[in-house]
C-alpha cells in the first residue's frame, strides 16, 4: 500500500494507493472499496485522513458513494482516472524538465533520454 | 469506595505489618522454648508447671516482643507511602477521579489500625499482671516503660510516616525512622550522665524523670511525624 | 477564549519549574474534541512533564489546565473521570494480578463498565489471573490501555505508550487506540519523541521543544504550509541575505551550488518572490515529511534564537 517514507501528505497516498489498485482491476467499476473505518485499522491511519482520500476521488468522480452502503468505484472511473494520470505524469516531466535546465542540457539532449526510456520500457512505442 | 481504598492498603502493608506482628511474638516463643529445654535437661522441674514467676517472665518478655516490633512499625508506615510512589502505582492512583483527602484518609486509617493491633497485645497482657514494674492498664503506675513502649512505637511509627512523605523508598524511609529513635533514646540517657542539672535529681526519680522525657519526645515525634508526613502528601505534586 | 466550543483539553499559558529549570513554559494547548493529537517532542523537551500537569499528577507552577468545561484544579475528580491516562510503562500494583486490579478499580471509579473491562479482556487476550509484574511488554500496555478505556472517557491521554514495544506490538497497539476513537466520539492526545509512529495516525500535531509549543494545528496544514525550496543562486548569496528576503525560512541547507530552503507559510507567490531575488534560474519545490519539517523548525529556532 501507499509508502510511508514518501514526503507526499498521507491523504495523497491513500488517494494514490486506491488509484493504483483501480488500475491495477483491483477493484473494478462497480466494487465496494473498504470502508473509512476498515482502512483506517488495516493502515492504522487517522479515519479523517482516509474520509479526506475518499473525498478527493469522489470528487475527481473515481469512486461514488452510494447513501447508507458505503464507497463504490464509479462505473465511469476511467475517464477521471486517466486525467488524474496525465496530471501525475505531467509533474514527473516538469520536474524532469527543470533538473534538465538546471544541469544545462539541450532540448535534443532531454528529448533523446525521453525517447530512450520510452524504448527500454518495452511499452507500444 | 472507601472499603476498595482500606483493602488495598492494607495489601500494601501486608509483609511489613506481618514482620512486626510477628516480632511481638518472638521473645516469648523464645523464651517457652529456652525454659521447657533448660527443664528437660536439668531436670529443673515438671515440663507444664506454671509458676507466678513464669507469669511474670512470660509477661515481661511479651512487653519485650512489643518493643522489637517498634523496631519493624516504621516499615509499616513507609509501605503505606513509599512504596506506592517507588512502584509508580501513585501515578496510576492519581489518575483515577478520587480525592486526594480519600486516597491519604485510608492510608491514615490502615496505619493507624496496624499501630493499634502490637500495642493492644502490649497493654493486654500487661493488665494481665499484678500493678509491677511495667505498670498495667489500670494506670497505677503512669510513666513506667510501658508507657514509654507504646510512645516510642508511635514515635518511630510517625517519623517512618513523615520520612516515607518524603524519601522514594520503604527501606530508606524506615532505616531513618529507626536511627532518629534510637539516637533520641540514647541522647536522652548520655544526657543524665552529662548534663548537671539532670545528674543532680535525687536517685528515687531519676527512673521517672528519664521515662518522662522519653515518652515526651517520642510523643513529639508521633504528633509531628502523623500530623507533618501527612500534610506533606496531601501538598506535595503527587500523592 | 476559554469558553471556546469544541476542545477537549485547553491550557493556558502552563508552565513548571523544577528549581531554577523551566521545564514547561507558557503552554497554549488546543485540542479540538474528536482529534488525535500527536503531542511530539524530543527527549526532554517536557512532554512527561505536560502530561503529568493534564492529569493531575503534578501541579503546576503557573497557568491552568481545562478538560472540556472543567478547570482540573477546581475540581479534580469530575475533571479525571472523563480522562483515560495510558502511562509510558504499566503504573498500576505490580504484585496485584490483573482481575484484582480490575475488582479495584471497579471499586474506585464509579462509571466503571465491568461489562466493557470483561470485553476488552478478552479482546486483548488477557489473563486475568497473571500477575501485573510478570506480563510483557505487549501485554502490559494494552493493560493499561484497558485501564484506560473501561470506564468510557472522553478523552484517552497517552504518554508515549509503545515506547520499547518491538514493530508487531506497536501495530497492534495503534489498531486498540484508532479502534477506541472510532468506537465513540473520544478525542485522543498521544505524545512521542518520534514522529514516524505516530504521525499517520493523528490529524493534529503540537511540538514542544525545550518547554514551548513550536508548532500546532491540523497535521495538513503544516504539510502545505512547510515547503522546501531548492534554488540555484547565479552568485553567492549568504544566509543573512536571504533571510532578511522572508522571514518564513526556517533552515537552510546548502550543498556546492544549491542552497534548499525550508519555507514555512507557503506560497507560489513566495516562492517565485526568492527565486527573481536570488537571481536563480530554476528551482525546485518539493513536500517535506513530517519528520524534516519537524527537525527544520527545530533547527531554525535554535538559530534564530543563538
Amino acid at each position: 500500500m501507499a509508502a510511508s517514507d514518501s514526503n507526499l501528505p498521507v491523504f495523497q497516498q491513500v488517494a494514490d494507493s486506491i488509484r493504483h489498485a483501480i488500475a491495477a482491476g483491483v477493484f473494478a467499476p462497480g466494487d465496494a472499496i473498504p470502508s473509512v473505518r476498515a482502512q483506517s485499522l488495516k493502515l492504522k491511519i487517522n479515519p479523517n485522513t482516509i474520509q479526506r482520500a475518499y473525498e478527493m476521488l469522489e470528487r475527481e468522480g473515481i469512486i461514488e458513494s452510494r447513501r447508507g452502503i458505503g464507497m463504490f468505484v464509479s462505473k465511469a472511473s476511467e475517464g477521471p482516472a486517466r486525467a488524474s494520470a496525465l496530471e501525475s505524469v505531467r509533474e514527473a516531466f516538469e520536474h524532469g524538465i527543470r533538473t534538465s535546465i538546471a544541469a544545462g542540457l539541450s532540448r535534443a539532449a532531454t528529448d533523446s533520454v525521453y525517447t530512450k526510456a520510452w524504448q527500454r520500457s518495452g511499452a507500444k512505442p | 469506595m472507601f472499603l476498595t481504598l482500606l483493602r488495598k492498603d492494607w495489601r500494601l502493608a501486608k509483609p511489613a505489618f506481618w514482620l512486626t506482628f510477628s516480632l511481638v511474638f518472638v521473645p516469648p516463643l523464645v523464651g517457652v522454648l529456652l525454659t521447657a529445654y533448660s527443664r528437660i535437661f536439668d531436670n529443673a522441674g515438671p515440663l507444664w508447671r506454671y509458676s507466678n514467676d513464669d507469669h511474670h517472665s512470660l509477661i515481661e518478655l511479651f512487653l519485650g516482643g512489643y518493643l522489637m516490633s517498634g523496631l519493624a512499625i516504621p516499615a509499616v508506615a513507609a509501605s503505606l507511602l513509599a512504596r506506592e510512589r517507588r512502584e509508580r502505582s501513585h501515578a496510576f492512583l492519581a489518575s483515577l477521579p478520587i480525592s486526594r483527602s480519600r486516597i491519604l484518609a485510608s492510608k491514615g486509617v490502615v496505619a493507624l489500625m496496624l499501630f493499634a493491633i502490637p500495642t493492644a497485645i502490649a497493654w493486654t497482657t500487661a493488665s494481665l499482671s499484678n500493678p509491677s514494674f511495667y505498670g498495667n492498664a489500670r494506670m497505677e503506675n503512669l510513666f513506667t516503660p510501658l508507657l514509654v513502649e507504646t510512645a516510642f512505637f508511635f514515635g518511630i511509627g510517625g517519623l517512618g510516616w513523615i520520612l516515607a512523605s518524603i524519601l522514594p523508598s520503604e527501606v530508606l524511609s524506615s532505616a531513618a525512622a529507626l536511627v532518629l529513635a534510637i539516637t533520641a533514646f540514647f541522647g536522652v540517657i548520655l544526657a543524665f550522665a552529662v548534663v548537671p542539672s539532670l545528674r543532680n535529681i535525687a536517685p528515687g526519680q531519676i527512673e521517672e524523670t528519664r521515662n518522662l522525657i522519653l515518652i515526651a519526645i517520642y510523643c513529639f515525634f508521633a504528633l509531628t511525624g502523623i500530623t507533618g508526613g501527612t500534610l506533606i502528601s496531601c501538598l506535595r505534586s503527587s500523592p | 477564549m476559554s469558553d471556546t466550543p469544541g476542545l477537549a483539553i485547553e491550557t493556558t499559558g502552563l508552565s513548571r519549574r523544577f528549581g531554577k529549570h523551566l521545564a514547561v513554559d507558557g503552554l497554549n494547548l488546543a485540542v479540538p474534541r474528536g482529534a488525535i493529537y500527536g503531542f511530539i517532542g524530543l527527549n526532554g523537551a517536557g512532554k512527561s512533564t505536560t502530561i503529568r500537569m493534564l492529569i493531575g499528577l503534578l501541579a503546576p507552577s503557573a497557568g491552568s489546565v481545562r478538560i472540556r468545561d472543567t478547570e482540573l484544579a477546581r475540581d479534580p475528580v469530575a475533571a479525571k473521570a472523563r480522562v483515560g491516562y495510558v502511562p509510558d510503562r504499566p503504573t498500576a500494583y505490580p504484585w496485584m494480578r490483573v482481575r484484582e486490579v480490575l475488582a479495584f478499580c471497579e471499586g474506585v471509579i464509579p462509571s466503571w463498565s465491568p461489562t466493557l473491562a470483561s470485553h476488552l479482556l478478552k479482546k486483548y487476550r488477557i489473563d486475568p489471573r497473571s500477575r501485573i509484574r510478570s506480563l510483557s511488554k505487549g501485554t502490559g500496555a494494552k493493560l493499561s490501555l484497558l485501564l484506560a478505556l473501561a470506564h468510557d472517557p472522553e478523552i484517552l491521554i497517552l504518554d508515549e505508550p509503545t515506547d520499547g514495544l518491538d514493530p508487531i506490538a506497536r501495530d497492534e497497539f495503534f489498531e486498540e487506540v484508532l479502534r477506541a476513537s472510532l468506537d465513540s466520539p473520544r478525542t485522543v492526545l498521544i505524545s512521542s519523541h518520534s514522529l514516524q509512529d505516530i504521525q499517520r495516525a493523528t490529524d493534529h500535531l503540537g511540538f514542544l521543544h525545550n518547554g514551548r509549543l513550536i508548532f500546532q494545528g491540523a497535521t495538513d496544514d503544516l504539510l502545505s504550509s512547510t515547503k522546501r525550496l531548492r534554488l540555484m543562486p547565479q552568485s553567492p548569496i549568504d544566509d543573512g541575505t536571504l533571510r532578511k528576503l522572508s522571514p518564513d525560512i526556517s533552515h537552510i541547507a546548502r550543498e556546492g551550488r544549491a542552497v534548499t530552503l525550508t519555507l514555512r507559510n507557503f506560497t507560489p507567490a513566495a516562492a517565485e518572490s526568492l527565486r527573481s531575488a536570488s537571481h536563480s534560474p530554476v528551482f525546485d519545490i518539493a513536500d517535506l515529511s513530517l519528520d524534516d519539517a519537524f527537525k527544520d523548525i527545530v533547527k531554525g529556532m535554535e538559530t534564530t534564537c543563538s
